[in-house]
């Protein structure tokens, strides 16, 4: 069950800062232009802004850099927002946990906010701290009322599994809108939607991202995906939505390389939540971005043959 | 100077209490917030270490009170104001039909106990999966012959919020164990093809007939017992996956099992701060009534006049309840002649 | 051999890095039951702290579990009945392993490797040559 204190804290503002995301951005175009117009249709003015660097969680969770390494980039992306005056959304779980994390250490830590302050200085910034970091799908979660008014194109008869990756909800975050174990704010999203949620085994396990993380330990790795990607296939949905661009290119363009190695026929087409509700809010075919995706191309196509294009 | 007791609670504590006063002539008020008397221990189908009737024992217990004249029984009442001194108590109690005013001269507490809602505990798909249920429904299960028929495998979780600083209480609930065993004996006398798991960190079964009821579990009953806290239960394709770590061996274990049964925490019974402080008396950091002194005087409150019996005081099992109904009732005797 | 109990171990490093005893686990081993990864751990967690209350320095110091545990998953640690960071205890670890100049125990990156992985032609190649 979400937690309706906290998705009630969440603001309704008119315009935010909307961060983008290096995955999302670079491998899945879908997902920047779906979360700006749907933000837009949903009443509220996306705002972005050339300055914007990755998030820096990349160097941190691959150790390349100690985590403090990162934190002068972390206070430089959020003052971008605070010179605005505006919240943040994310679409990315990384930029989410990395973002609010360290934001909420410089916070409570006034040394290290102090001398990241040093460092921003000297390119006439300044952190003060005073934004807020919201997922794109707690903004969803928070607008469903709108959503529901604004559903153009009925996902009907579409089976949705859900996966809602580590960093969003693992370690007992203390700002994520639902449990741990037992989140279903996403499913309700879909039912808003008209789709049909298909629940699964390994709905909780990783994608296999996390598990030293890819580029040092890629064997670890890919056992975890091929779990996760077993389990979603014997639910046979179709479409794994995701919430995070890393899941969603960890799970899209790995069925390929285990089809290539004769490890599996997996063709189970991943969107992101904010493809989703484009999807449902009637966004242009094109603006969706399928033509960035790897796996389970044939099915997406069918999918909008059957909800219309 | 009233000679009245109220007793508060009619669960097996304050049933015993109830009738030891009447036995030695003293005039009781026995409140009780729900429609009958019985409590928790009338919500069990059998007792433990003893496989005896435990509605058939509760139900011996009931009428003996009930057919005492100096024993004034009050359903559906509860305590709402409460003034005056040992001897010189001033009560109101709500009932159905009204409030009324009593001057009673001592007042016992045993309001019990409740079994902790695992809500918290979503690792375990707990109100998800309808096949995950707690201890307490389990019973309820037993005694409406719902017991899962055929080759099925049923695993019972040890210590869902007890021994747990982080999500329940620090404390062990003391019967979970015994009553674990109790409930798989139970579902192998329910149902001979099934099979039945038990996850414990320590098994702690004290007093006399308890390591051998736990020893009867295992060895007549075949149940097989796993040393490792129970990780995860996920749905899986109708069944659920019981994800543990064997840790006398080291290694990561899997149940696929067709129902999964928490034994969740005894937990202070619901507004136990509200009506100790109504009454003036102390609790502990969990909610449970304080005693002065928990060696020699265990039922005394912080408050004289006010005496403290059963599970309202700490997790027991049903024998030391009705130990300390009796000692609580003596106590009460000793203040109101 | 029989095991000689002692005090003078890298108990103290961890403990002093996550400010809380060790001797708060409960040895309950649902943080090993939870874990996704447990299979590639010669230790379980539980073990871990075991191993460091013993003071069996070496044998921690060169598990496999200590380099591929504690990396953000924090699985064990929402689980932890105590609520050990057993995510910091890693790191303490990790950082004690590279002081003391002990090899880690998991493959190191190869390029080479990860280009032949990725496709099987390539592999093949890379095998023949």
């Amino acid at each position: 069950m979400p937690r309706l204190d906290k998705v009630a804290q969440i603001p309704k503002p008119d315009k935010i800062f909307v961060f983008k995301s290096c995955v999302a951005s670079n491998k899945y175009p879908g997902i920047e232009a779906c979360s700006s117009d749907s933000l837009r249709i949903l009443g509220i003015e996306p705002v972005d802004s050339d300055e914007q660097t990755c998030c820096g969680g990349f160097v941190t969770f691959a150790n390349v850099a100690a985590p403090t390494a990162s934190m002068p980039a972390v206070a430089r992306n959020l003052s971008l927002a605070e010179e605005k005056g505006l919240d943040t959304c994310v679409v990315c779980n990384g930029c989410w946990t990395f973002l609010n994390e360290f934001g909420h250490f410089m916070n409570h830590n006034a040394e290290v906010k102090a001398s990241v302050n040093m460092m921003l200085n000297m390119m006439g910034k300044e952190y003060k701290g005073t934004g807020s970091v919201y997922h794109i799908a707690e903004m969803y979660y928070r607008l469903k009322e709108e959503l529901a008014e604004n559903v153009k194109r009925p996902l009907k008869g579409i089976k949705v599994a859900t996966h809602y990756g580590c960093h969003y909800l693992g370690g007992g975050k203390y700002t994520a809108i639902d449990d741990a174990q037992m989140p279903s704010y996403l499913e309700e999203i879909i039912e808003i939607l008209g789709g049909e949620v298909v629940p699964y085994t390994a709905n909780r396990e990783c994608c296999g991202t996390g598990f030293t993380q890819v580029i040092n330990g890629k064997d670890l790795s890919l056992e975890h995906t091929k779990t996760k990607l077993d389990s979603v296939k014997e639910a046979d949905p179709d479409i794994l939505v995701v919430q995070c661009p890393y899941c969603h290119s960890q799970l899209d363009r790995i069925q390929q390389q285990f089809n290539y190695r004769d490890e599996g026929d997996f063709q189970t087409p991943i969107l992101h939540i904010a493809q989703l509700v484009g999807m449902g809010l009637g966004l242009d075919v094109a603006k969706l971005g399928f033509a960035a995706h790897v796996s389970g191309r044939a099915r997406l196509e069918n999918v909008l043959d059957r909800i219309g294009r | 100077m009233s000679k009245k007791t109220l007793v508060i609670g009619g669960g097996i504590a304050g049933i015993t209490a109830a009738q030891k006063i009447a036995q030695n002539g003293g005039d009781v008020i026995l409140i009780e917030k729900e429609d009958a008397l019985g409590g928790n221990f009338a919500k069990l189908t059998y007792t433990f270490p003893v496989l005896g009737d435990a509605k058939a024992l509760v139900s011996q217990e009931v009428q003996k009170v009930q057919t005492t004249p100096s024993i004034e029984i009050l359903t559906n009442t509860t305590l709402t104001a409460c003034q005056g001194s040992v001897g010189d108590f001033s009560v109101e109690l709500k009932t159905l039909s009204g409030t009324r005013q009593e001057i009673v001269g001592a007042i016992i507490v045993a309001a019990g106990f409740h079994y902790m809602e695992p809500t918290a505990y979503t690792e375990y798909s707990y109100g998800r999966s309808p096949k995950v249920v707690t201890s307490l429904e389990f019973e309820k299960m037993a005694a409406e012959n719902r017991l899962p028929q055929g080759n099925v495998r049923v695993v019972f979780v040890h210590c869902v919020g007890s021994r747990d600083k982080a999500k329940g209480y620090v404390y062990c609930s003391k019967i979970c164990c015994s009553y674990s065993a109790k409930h798989a004996i139970m579902m192998k006398k329910a149902n001979p093809q099934s099979k039945s798991y038990v996850f414990y960190i320590d098994i702690r079964a004290l007093g006399k007939g308890y390591e051998e009821f736990i020893r009867s579990a295992m060895e007549e009953h075949n149940v097989r017992y796993i040393r490792g806290r129970v990780a995860k239960v996920l749905e899986s394709e109708g069944k659920l996956l019981v994800r543990a770590e064997d840790s006398l061996m080291g290694n990561p274990v899997e149940v696929e099992a067709d129902l999964v049964v928490l034994a969740s925490a005894m937990e202070p019974p619901v507004g136990s701060r509200d009506l100790a402080a109504m009454l003036g008396i102390a609790t502990d950091e969990y909610g449970f009534f304080q005693d002065v002194e928990s060696n020699v005087r265990p039922c005394h409150s912080s408050k004289p006049g006010i005496f403290l019996a059963g599970s309202c005081t700490q997790p027991m099992e049903i024998a030391s309840a009705v130990a300390m109904g009796g000692l609580s009732a003596s106590e009460a005797l000793a203040v109101t002649r | 051999m029989r095991l000689r109990i002692h005090e003078n171990g890298i108990r103290t490093i961890v403990e002093e890095s996550i400010q809380k005893s060790l001797t708060a686990c409960l040895q309950c081993s649902k943080c090993g039951g939870g874990c996704a990864h447990v299979d590639e751990f010669d230790l379980s967690p539980r073990q871990v702290i075991e191993y460091l209350l013993d003071c069996l320095d070496e044998q921690v110091l060169d598990s496999r579990t200590i380099w591929l545990c504690g990396k953000n998953c924090t699985e064990c640690e929402v689980i932890c009945p105590v609520g050990l960071p057993l995510n910091g205890i890693m790191v303490t670890l990790r950082e004690e392993a590279t002081r003391r100049g002990v090899e880690p125990k998991y493959e190191q990156p190869s390029l080479i490797y990860h280009k032949f992985e990725h496709c099987s032609k390539h592999r093949r190649e890379g095998e023949e040559g």
